[in-house]
């Protein structure tokens, strides 16, 4: 099964012909004008009890605008419709931006042309609908089970897509992208389950049967389940869990979380943030990352910026206006409004080469392969509580033990849960483990990279215990 | 072509028909056009407006029992006719089945009392915003409205066919209070269905000051408590994010058959325990989505079932799981009208409306308290979760004061709440007779869908062994 190209050419000219027709229609009327065309169609192929249970295709193709005239800011989209009802709405759309009350905290957009020398991966295949669905679930579902897993849930989801960018900037710039990714949940039975996730640009960028067999290897570290009791433990969070803390780590570097009084790293900037062994990039110029892009959306080329260095907090993540207020450079992360991070890398000095070495420093500690519903009471001060939500193992004297099960009949909850602040966790964080991986998770859908992480001195607690 | 005309009715009639002459056994199709405005302000400032429409049309073809679930924008004759053309199927038989429903015809808009006219919204926003600004130990104000108007057209290869206009505001508005050395964040939401009159009903500065002025209170002169309590009261906003995580979510009938585990996740009911004790006999917990100017308001869900009141727990007793059609055929019963989609370009998902404790009119608040004698009120929360099968949750409370000698007493910094599903609903002592509900953005599935909802319901006085 796979769902084909849609449109095709003839679909991609009429999408020039609507965009150029805006431009041009806009032009001199606003101080900033960006106009941007996207088209993209996402495949689902849902996986339910080791079969593929239902498909959704999603097919969505617009025209964005962003004015600005004097410092009022207006977003509006104008469709797929004909030329007098985009003639109607823009004329529509100039005049309500003249009513806006003015924003003085805005500072224009970037001044191009640019030169691209972004290198994403690509699949035609992806783009064509020249795969095989049934397949790729089977090499991923086939493994697991012939690992000994009792059944397997997950979704396939492919994407392709074009984005066009033209502003009053002197930029006009077209990116074409493709992504797959593959979630799988594979339970060994009703008490044990292990998610195992994959993501590239191309269709031969995921090690479909190494995504079984990690599930079922990390789920055979241990034989037997235990309790522990709460108190404070080191951890040790495998990628697909450490991603859902870096995707914070990298929103507090934004400028606009940052005015918004939703960054632990407000006021920090020069100054010791984390373990000083540690450093944390933001790159949306990765060639295989699903967050990257050769544009932001101003059209800045993208670029791997560096954000902590040694500890220290080098740069917020800017655009043009937030830059030139703050009196520096534009990272390439617009948000015309406010930066968005992209692809955030973490990095240790204290790095081992895999994560059993990690295990061996610990000494009385947890192994959390997955976290989900990560929530914080207070986005200034960082802190946040989380709960395990595959298997989870404890780890004593450098050797995993046994499963943590606190006790819920047929459930693979670990039943603890993992409270603590980003700055304490930056600063406690020991060492880092094994392959640094593109990763996401249900509970933080942008896509970062991350090893596994050891964070030292932990409070766990549980619900267990009333 | 403009969107009005791009709002064809005929296409869904056209969608249905080519579904079924390509050998479809069951199909339906919704045609969406939505219109929105939004607007942020940070610090008083406007940061920018957001105006648009779109328009979707979804198609559901069940095939060789394979649902399958196609979408497309500003659709036309021939962009549908390439969608439909452009899917392979299966080569295998699928295992889906959608349970047969009566036929309904019906046409249903919600009047907005207050119209939104150009720029209300913002001047409302503006004005609450201004007022809210008064309050000096604020660090941080930043906060979003949005407005949208969803007009639906739905038939089916049954016969039906619904059409609805649901106008709708949501707020989103987060301080936080500086208390010199530390601080607190606080971040308040609210949803109806409605006009300018919903965003009003809102009671934004007057609730955001409320809330300012406590959590200034509990920072400067509230104490650490390091013990659990044995009595604990809770308020309509924690009485409803309970409600929502550890009752609403583990009743929806595709978590308990595992459709969900790689999602949304799992539930602790199964097919086997259905009836099981989940909490003491004070405990009714109901879902209504036809309570009127509720966030999760609808007559007619996306599969184009009437909605009605479903009562998930009565008497303690597990009652009824949300259900859709294809849910129902599995467990061999009806659909209740649980399918609801954040947009016709995603699949309609099992999804609550409006989760509620059924309140107790016997007893007050203060009946709650002073039975209670000694433990702690907690009025509002901050962080919350729960675990994969809702068994373990924790919601920290946010006001939260100690309840001594049968009265409200100091404030309180630390408190959390941390038990298991089956403590919590079964230490319920005695129910109150409040009734509130809050507004709760739901997120579910795959891509993620955010749907609004209601939760709440009364107070409740917890008492653990």
């Amino acid at each position: 099964m796979a769902m084909g190209k849609r449109g095709g050419k003839g679909a991609e000219e009429a999408i020039d012909d609507a965009i150029e027709f805006v431009f041009g229609e806009l032009e001199g009327k606003a101080e900033d004008v960006v106009v941007t065309s996207s088209s993209g169609t996402s495949t689902y192929v849902k996986v339910v009890d080791s079969r593929v249970d239902s498909v959704v295709d999603i097919d969505d193709s617009d025209i964005g605008v962003f004015i600005a005239k004097g410092k009022r800011l207006l977003f509006t989209n104008l469709g797929l419709v004909g030329r007098e009802e985009m003639r109607k709405k823009l004329d529509r759309a100039l005049k309500t931006v003249e009513l806006l009350q003015v924003n003085r905290d805005y500072h224009g957009i970037a001044e191009g042309p640019y030169r691209y020398k972004s290198a994403l991966n690509y699949d035609p295949s992806v783009e064509n609908g020249d795969y095989d669905a049934e397949d790729i679930v089977s090499r991923v579902v086939s493994t697991a089970l012939d690992g000994g897993a009792s059944y397997v849930h997950g979704m396939l989801t492919l994407y392709r897509g074009r984005r066009r960018l033209m502003t009053s900037g002197n930029v006009d710039a077209t990116e074409k992208d493709t992504s797959v990714s593959f979630s799988a949940r594979v339970f060994m039975d009703s008490e044990t389950s292990v998610q195992s996730n994959g993501a590239s640009r191309t269709l031969d960028g995921i090690d479909y049967e190494g995504l079984g067999d990690y599930a079922v290897r990390t789920a055979k570290m241990a034989r037997t389940s235990g309790m522990i009791a709460e108190g404070n433990y080191d951890v040790i969070y495998m990628p697909i869990a450490a991603g859902v803390l870096v995707d914070r780590i990298g929103s507090a570097v934004s400028m606009g979380s940052v005015e918004a009084g939703f960054s632990f790293l407000m006021d920090k900037l020069g100054k010791n943030v984390t373990d000083t062994d540690i450093s944390v990039y933001d790159d949306a110029s990765a060639p295989d990352g699903l967050s990257s892009y050769a544009f932001d959306q101003e059209g800045v080329p993208s670029q791997k910026t560096t954000v902590i260095k040694d500890g220290t907090l080098k740069t917020y993540l800017h655009n043009t206006s937030t830059a030139r207020k703050y009196g520096t450079k534009t990272t390439g992360n617009a948000g015309l409004v406010s930066p968005d991070s992209t692809g955030t890398l973490i990095t240790h000095k204290n790095h081992m080469k895999s994560v059993e070495e990690l295990v061996k420093e610990v000494k009385r500690g947890v192994l959390v392969t997955n976290v989900w519903y990560t929530r914080f009471s207070n986005y200034v001060s960082g802190e946040f509580s989380t709960v395990p939500r595959d298997a989870a193992f404890y780890v004593e004297n450098g050797e995993i033990r046994y499963r943590i099960s606190m006790g819920a009949k047929g459930s693979a909850s670990a039943g603890i849960r993992i409270n603590d602040s980003l700055p304490r966790m930056l600063k406690e964080m020991d060492a880092t483990g094994g392959d640094t991986v593109q990763v996401y998770n249900w509970d933080s859908q942008d896509y970062n990279f991350t090893p596994a992480l050891l964070v030292r001195d932990v409070k766990l607690t549980s619900a267990t215990i009333i | 072509m403009s969107a009005k005309a791009q709002f064809d009715t005929g296409l869904v009639s056209r969608a249905v028909a080519l579904a079924l002459k390509d050998g479809a056994t069951y199909a339906d199709s919704t045609l969406e056009h939505t219109r929105m405005e939004g607007y942020s302000l940070r610090d008083g400032i406007l940061e920018a407006a957001a105006s648009g429409e779109d328009v979707i049309l979804r198609v559901r073809i069940l095939k060789n029992r394979y649902l399958y679930t196609l979408s497309i924008n500003w659709p036309t004759g021939e962009r549908l006719s390439g969608m439909l053309g452009n899917l392979k199927g299966f080569r295998e038989q699928g295992q889906t089945s959608i349970d047969p429903e009566g036929t309904y015809k019906s046409n249903y808009r919600i009047p907005e009392k207050e119209a939104m006219s150009d720029g209300a919204l913002l001047r409302s926003f503006t004005k609450e915003d201004s007022d809210i600004a008064k309050v000096k130990y604020l660090k941080f104000r930043y906060g979003g409205v949005d407005y949208e108007k969803v007009h639906r057209y739905f038939e089916n290869s049954e016969g039906s066919s619904i059409e609805s206009s649901i106008p709708k505001t949501s707020v989103f508005y987060s301080i936080v209070v500086d208390a010199g050395s530390n601080t607190r964040q606080y971040i308040f939401q609210h949803g109806a269905t409605g006009g300018l009159e919903g965003f009003e009903r809102s009671g934004l500065s007057e609730k955001v000051k409320d809330k300012a002025k406590s959590m200034k209170e509990v920072m400067e002169k509230g104490v650490n408590i390091n013990k659990r309590m044995k009595n604990v009261v809770i308020a309509p906003e924690i009485t409803g994010i309970a409600v929502h995580e550890s009752i609403g979510h583990p009743s929806e009938a595709d978590r308990v058959l595992g459709r969900e585990a790689a999602q949304a996740g799992l539930s602790y009911l199964t097919k086997d325990n259905l009836g099981m004790r989940i909490g003491s006999e004070a405990v009714t917990i109901c879902d209504d989505p036809t309570i009127k100017g509720s966030a999760g308001f609808y007559l007619y869900d996306d599969e184009g079932v009437k909605a009605r009141k479903r009562i998930l727990v009565k008497d303690g007793i597990q009652n009824e799981l949300l259900q859709n059609r294809e849910t129902a055929a599995v467990f061999g019963t009806r659909s209740n009208g649980s399918a609801r989609s954040s947009d016709a370009g995603k699949e309609p998902l099992i999804r609550m409306a409006n989760t509620y404790l059924e309140p107790d009119r016997r007893n007050s608040l203060d009946d709650l308290i002073a039975e209670a004698r000694n433990g702690v009120y907690v009025k509002s929360f901050t962080e919350w979760n729960i675990d994969d099968t809702r068994s373990f949750s924790k919601y920290q409370g946010n006001e939260v004061y100690l309840i001594e000698n049968g009265k409200l007493g100091k404030p309180v910094k630390n408190f959390a709440l941390e038990t298991t599903t089956l403590n919590f609903w079964n230490s319920v002592k005695m129910v109150g007779d409040e009734f509130e509900l809050v507004y709760g953005r739901c997120g579910k599935g795959e891509p993620m869908q955010d749907a609004p909802t209601n939760m709440g319901g009364a107070s409740a006085l917890l008492t653990f062994k």
